[in-house]
Order: structure tokens, then sequence, then C-alpha cells
């Protein structure tokens, strides 16, 4: 009776071995992206592009400004692939703004010439979901304010176009000083925005 | 006579509860013998034996921030001691499979950034090691070390030997600059992502 007791208590007292529980650690990590705009491929910070256009004669054989088609066409084709970039902006809504400034020569003009010519800057922005949308800035009026440009940048390919027209001398049929410094651009700003 | 015998009993009864015994058949037991008259004795056999011991003698627990994913490549080491009698299996599990941050997103664009995970495990007399990407320790197809290491199961990147707080071993996150070449480009944010890393006594 004793034996049958105490086999069974050691039964109930012995017990396997326990499998061990897993020990963990946990990292946690954290990264950022900057709201930011570039141009890609980056060259130097990446925050601007340029492109000099050498537009040549201005004048017609009359000695007036060349059409405006004419010189639209000239620009496209003096600037060329340089005209069209990519920018990457990280932002949802970044903006835009555009000062187009005349081309002017320092040789004074008298009463009937001109040594300013005029012309609209057209900045073509294609977007990641809406249609593409262009913002302009005529050289004659103030610089253009930042707006929102509503929807992010498209993300592959060159996203900012830039192409001129209305070209045209502060009044209608002026004649072009003969010179060889007329010079003016085109600044476009693209900002993350908000 | 009875007093005796519970003393008797008790003194198997404490042999017991000190001891960490494996199972004992009872019926390889030695049979107490009982004179009437006399005291009461016995012999208990105990055998024991002591699983293997494995854990963080340092844990691999830290928190990390990164800046400019973006535009610039950035890596974490975190060191650690095992602290395993034997081999052992440590194993990564990774919340969101990569940096990621909650903002939408739209066409082109994504607000999940890759990084890959090294891990190396350092033993008395062997070493370990694997690489994963972030994505594949939380979709399970990193082959090296997915998973949460447990006892009697072969998740994790397995130690040979042991590796009792031995320095040496280290888990590495990295990522280059995510750049602008694609598919996708990262949206503006805060991104985060957790590991959880565990280790077992190896099957």
């Amino acid at each position: 009776m004793k034996k049958i007791a105490l086999l069974a208590l050691a039964a109930t007292i012995a017990t396997p071995s326990m499998a061990q529980t897993a020990v963990t650690g946990t990292i946690n990590i954290t990264g950022t992206v900057a709201g930011k705009c570039s141009v890609v491929p980056v060259s130097g910070d990446g925050s601007t592009f340029t492109a000099n256009v050498a537009m040549g004669e201005l004048a017609a054989t009359d000695g007036t400004l060349k059409a405006t088609g004419t010189l639209a066409t000239t620009f496209g084709t003096a600037g060329g692939s340089a005209l069209s970039v990519r920018v990457v902006c990280t932002t949802a809504t970044p903006t835009i703004a555009v000062d187009a400034d005349p081309l002017v020569s320092a040789t004074a003009a008298p009463t009937g010439y001109a040594n300013t010519v005029h012309y609209r800057a057209n900045v073509l922005v294609a977007k990641a979901t809406t249609a593409s949308q262009t913002y302009t800035n005529d050289s004659d009026a103030a610089a253009s304010s930042a707006v929102s440009i509503g929807d992010r940048l498209a993300a592959t390919g060159n996203n900012v176009t830039v192409s001129t027209s209305d070209w045209h001398t502060p009044a209608l049929g002026e004649l072009l000083v003969a010179a060889t410094d007329y010079s003016g651009k085109i600044v476009v700003t693209i900002a993350p925005g908000a | 006579m009875v007093g005796m015998r519970v003393k008797g009993l008790s003194a198997v009864l404490g042999l017991l509860a000190f001891a960490q015994p494996v199972l004992a058949d009872p019926s390889t037991l030695p049979s107490p013998t009982y004179t009437p008259g006399s005291p009461f004795t016995g012999t208990i056999k105990v055998t024991a034996s002591v699983g293997g011991a494995c854990g963080f003698a340092s844990a691999p627990s830290d928190n990390y921030s990164v800046s400019d994913i973006d535009t610039a490549d950035w890596f974490r080491q975190k060191d650690f001691n095992l602290d395993c009698n034997v081999a052992s299996r440590v194993a990564v599990i990774s919340t969101n499979g990569g940096l990621k941050t909650t903002s939408p997103i739209t066409t082109g664009y994504t607000n999940l950034a890759p990084y890959t995970v090294d891990l190396f495990l350092q033993g008395s007399t062997t070493t370990s090691s694997g690489s994963c990407t972030a994505a594949s320790l939380k979709d399970g197809t990193c082959t090296d070390f997915y998973g949460t290491a447990q006892i009697g199961q072969t998740a994790g990147l397995r130690l040979a030997s042991s590796s009792v707080n031995i320095p040496g071993s280290y888990i590495k996150l990295r990522a280059p600059a995510y750049g602008f070449a694609g598919p996708n480009l990262l949206i503006n944010g805060t991104y985060s992502d957790t590991l959880t890393i565990s280790v077992a006594a190896a099957p």
C-alpha cells in the first residue's frame, strides 16, 4: 500500500524538461524624406537647370522684328533638348512661378527704334494624374506669382518644357537697333509648396 | 511508528522538489521495503537534465533615425551578444517590409523605401551570416532568417556552436540612396519600420 502511494507521488512531482520560449529584441527605425524639388539627372546641388539659347538675327530684312512664329521656332530649335527637363518634387502639390525678361540691348534706341524685344514664356508642366498645364509670363509684365500645380509632377520623363510665343517690340513696327548684345532670360521656379 | 514513516517520506519529497528531473518511469524505480516494526526506508533514483539555455546577453534593441533616405546612403548596425550554451537560431521579422510612410501616393510614386538586413552570428567555434531584404522579412520569402525563433523549429539563421556572451554578432540595416531612377519616386514624409529579432536554442 505504501509502495503504491510513493510511486504515484513520484510520478506527480517529476516533470519533463520545459521548452524555452524565444527571447526577442526590437529595432525601431525611422527615416525622412524632406519636401524638395530637384532637377534630374542631378548636376551640382540639383536645384537649377540652365539652357543657353542663341536666337541669332532678330530683325527681318526690313529692319523690323521677325515674325513671332519664326522667332518661336528659332527659340525651340536653338534651345533643343535643353528646353525640356525632368523635375522631381517629393511633395504632393509643388508650386511654379515663371518670370520672363525681355531681350534688351544697351544700345540707345531713338524714336521709332527699339532696343527691346518682348515675348511670352510658356512652361508646359506634365502632371501625375491630371492633364498637362501651361504656365505663362509675358516679358513686358511682372513676374507671375507662385501658384500651386495642384498635382504631383509626372514621375517619369521630362515634365517641364519651355517655349516662347508672341514675340514683339514695345511698339508695333519699330525698327531694331543694330547690336550684338541683346539678351534676356526666363526663370522658372518650381518649389515643394506646402 | 507512523510518525517515522512520514518523516522518511518527507525526505524523499525534499529531493524531488530540488531536482529538475526528467519524468521517471515508475516501473524502473526500486521497490521500497517495509518490515513491520522497523522504520520505513526507500530509495528513489532521480535523474535530471538541463535543457539548452539560449537568449541574448545583450539584446539587439535600439531606436534609429536616418535622414533624407531619397538622396543619401545609410546604414545602422546593432551589435549584440548571444547567451546560448547550445546551437541557436536567430530570426527576424519586419513589420512594414521597408521604411513606410502613411501618406497617400499616386501613379509613379511610392511610400515604401526598401532596405537590406544583414545578420552575422559569432559563435565559440563557428560563425553564420545571411542577408535579406526588409520586404522578404515581411512576406516570408527570405530564406536566411525570416520568422520567429522557437525551440524545435527551423526558422532563423542557425549558429552551430554555442555562444555565451561572445562579442561579434550584429544586425545591420542598410540602403543606398533611393534616388530618382524609379520605378517609383519616394514622397516626402516620415518613414518607419520595426524589426523583431528572436533567438532560441536550435533543434
